[in-house]
């Protein structure tokens, strides 16, 4: 029986009497396998992919300084998925906190967002117009009122006839989207 | 995506050019967690003999029913406790929480049960609670310290769950450490406040872990 299991297990063992290559080949092997539960999870969050490969860099690392204690008369997929999933678990955990952070500002620092280059609709209004039509009729909505004509959440609120506490959730919400656009779009973009 | 990658490849060379090479520095698990429990046994009678000084009749009733039960009660949740804490360090274990307390459970209850001593539940003294759930907790705190740096040496991979086993384990060798100073010799007293000793040791340790524990 050649599983996955088993040729794994192989390359752990071969490890410990110095076999470099059988355990490149494992890593290689098993850095795939990561890499697409962690991308799984990354898009299945919400998160952008641009943190795959720390993700799957911290996973491999783990691994490997603790490969010794594996213990080689038990199976090993078990032990690499415990692994796995509490360096994924662990990096959702922070890429939530950093989103959180970069999510928690005033209104006044909001509507500062705007200013920045990315977001400068005097510069780039095409630009911004695109970004925003891409966003739920309902966050559009938030958006303009907010962001580009300077409406408070309870003026935009009495516009749309919602409350204002949906409007404050619609608002941060699609900002969260417009700012996870222009980061897949790299710096630099015009 | 292509370009992302290349700094995983470099890692995974980098990592396989170590092959064979590191093992005999790991810390090896089989050492340093027995070494822990025997630190937190001797710790936590320390802190009874201090705190609340072995009772004076002590050596009359070590031979006696009412003593070798507390003892063996907890003997058997730490030995419970120990496996637990075995398991919970290994990626691969499950612990099994159920099967590795029963016994400890059955022990406990069924003498709490059969219960004919006549001591009262809230002890001989006013204060008997309050001195024995405060003495095994106080006991149980460098245990704890004791046993979630051991634990670092392993790999948990459940931090809240790991840090209430760690308390468990403690609190239960605290627990153990008090039977030489309590004066409370109805099982059913054992049986009930000793537990909740132990588990506000547990809830203790599983809100550290995930802080203690983290790697």
């Amino acid at each position: 029986m050649d599983t996955r299991e088993d040729r794994w297990a192989k390359a752990m063992r071969a490890e410990r009497t110095g076999d470099s290559a059988a355990y490149e080949a494992f890593l290689r092997a098993f850095a795939a396998s990561v890499r697409r539960i962690v991308e799984a999870h990354l898009r299945y969050m919400g998160f952008s992919l641009y943190e795959a490969e720390d993700v799957v860099q911290e996973v491999l690392i783990a691994v490997h300084s603790r490969r010794h204690q594996w213990d080689t008369k038990r199976s090993l997929l078990p032990w690499l998925n415990a692994i796995t999933r509490y360096k994924i678990i662990d990096a959702s955990r922070r890429l939530g906190r950093d989103a959180r952070t970069r999510v928690d500002l005033t209104e006044e620092q909001w509507a500062g967002l705007f200013s920045f280059e990315v977001f400068d609709p005097e510069r780039n209004p095409a630009d911004v117009e695109k970004l925003i039509s891409a966003l739920p009729p309902g966050e559009q909505v938030a958006v303009r009122a907010i962001g580009l004509e300077g409406a408070s959440t309870k003026e935009a609120a009495a516009r749309i006839g919602s409350t204002e506490g949906a409007v404050r959730v619609a608002f941060h919400r699609s900002l969260k989207k417009l700012m996870a656009a222009t980061q897949r779009r790299g710096p630099g973009h015009e | 995506m292509n370009d992302n990658r290349q700094p995983t490849d470099d890692l995974i060379r980098g990592l396989a050019a170590q092959a064979g090479k590191g093992a005999s520095l790991s810390l090896r698990l089989s050492i340093v967690l027995p070494v822990a429990l025997v630190f937190s046994i001797l710790a936590a009678t320390g802190v009874v003999v201090m705190i609340a000084g072995p009772r004076s009749d002590l050596m009359q009733i070590l031979p006696t029913w009412t003593f070798l039960f507390k003892v063996i009660g907890m003997v058997l949740v730490a030995a419970g406790g120990f496996h637990l804490v075995w398991t919970v360090v290994q990626p691969s274990q499950v612990p099994r929480t159920v099967i590795f307390l029963a016994p400890a459970l059955a022990f406990l209850l069924t003498g709490a049960l059969f219960d004919r001593s006549g001591f009262p539940l809230l002890g001989v003294h006013t204060y008997s609670v309050l001195n024995c759930v405060g003495t095994i907790i106080m006991a149980s705190i460098p245990a704890l310290a004791a046993i979630l740096s051991a634990m670092r040496a392993g790999t948990p991979t459940r931090l809240s769950q790991a840090g209430a086993i760690a308390g468990f384990l403690a609190g239960s060798v605290g627990g153990l450490a008090y039977t030489i100073a309590c004066l409370n010799d109805g099982a059913a007293f054992v049986a009930v406040w000793y537990s909740i000793a132990i588990a506000c040791v547990a809830a203790l340790g599983a809100s550290i872990g995930p802080k203690l524990l983290r790697w």
